[in-house]
């Protein structure tokens, strides 16, 4: 069953995991036993700066299926590596930092479960770099959590 | 030293593959910045070979935004190394205990500066 989603802008609940489909890195074959993940995973598209507001986008678990989210990515996208976070987790990074229900007018099975990462672009660049290592460092510490699937099945 | 030697081959060979991915209107990234980030690991390499050291072969991974990223990851330390198709290179450097942080940009051609080499310094192995 499909969990009810937000309204445009509202916080996503705290207990919820958000995901983002990631390409994998050079070594995430040899390090698969630590899940490596893209750290670029959380870089903000030109397409995400230009969002009102700017937001990276993420999905949230229970909307939004990794294999619906992979369905919105261009065709054979490398982008397989399931990046989970809480989203409660992603708040205390920083207080600058949010999860919002971003609603995409998109009728594709899937896109009512599209939220947004904001306060990413915010502050200096070295404070930018040190939000993303940080939402990184997150999603490689959920890697190894059984309960989740870890690559997207097509 | 055997395994510097594969992570070498390793890196090369990956990013050989990475060439005609590049070469796709929609990739995201281009074969500029993988020569700007050849190039920028070539001199980083040979640099530490000088003196006998080796420095690790970091993780890489392409972006979508015309940019390439190296990773050096170990214990606390957090060193990245960004590379863009117009040659900018940015370092940025966390330390996860003590939530110490620092940057510098510099271009592709740039000279090294004794602050990236030092933290360059903490991914370094001596040649035995």
């Amino acid at each position: 069953m499909r969990m009810p989603i937000g309204n445009h802008l509202d916080p996503v609940d705290s207990s919820l995991y958000i995901f983002r489909l990631a390409r994998p890195s050079k070594d995430f074959e040899e390090k698969k036993s630590t899940l490596t993940i893209d750290f670029g995973a959380f870089e903000m598209s030109s397409a995400d700066k230009e969002g009102t507001p700017p937001h990276l986008s993420v999905w949230v678990e229970g909307c939004t299926t990794p294999s619906e989210a992979y369905a919105f990515l261009k065709p054979e996208s490398p982008n397989k590596i399931i990046c989970w976070s809480n989203v409660g987790d992603i708040r205390n990074i920083s207080n600058l930092v949010d999860v919002l229900w971003i609603n995409i007018q998109n009728s594709q099975t899937g896109a009512e479960g599209h939220a947004g990462i904001t306060g990413l672009n915010q502050g200096n660049k070295l404070l930018r770099k040190d939000l993303r290592s940080k939402l990184a460092d997150m999603a490689n510490a959920n890697a190894t959590d059984s309960s989740r699937i870890h690559m997207v099945e097509i | 030293m055997a395994k510097h030697k594969l992570a070498l081959d390793k890196w090369e060979s990956y990013v050989s593959e990475l060439y005609s991915e590049a070469e796709l209107i929609d990739s995201g990234f281009s074969t500029k910045v993988l020569d700007n980030a050849r190039q920028i690991l070539n001199r980083l390499n040979s640099h530490f070979r000088r003196d006998h050291l080796f420095l690790e072969i970091p993780d890489a991974c392409p972006g979508e935004s015309d940019n390439f990223m190296f990773v050096w990851d170990k214990g606390d330390n957090y060193l990245e190394c960004e590379i863009f198709g117009n040659g900018a290179v940015e370092f940025f450097y966390r330390n996860r205990a003590t939530n110490e942080v620092w940057g510098e940009d510099i271009t592709v051609d740039a000279k090294l500066t004794p602050a990236i080499m030092k933290k360059l310094m903490l991914f370094v192995t001596i040649e035995k």
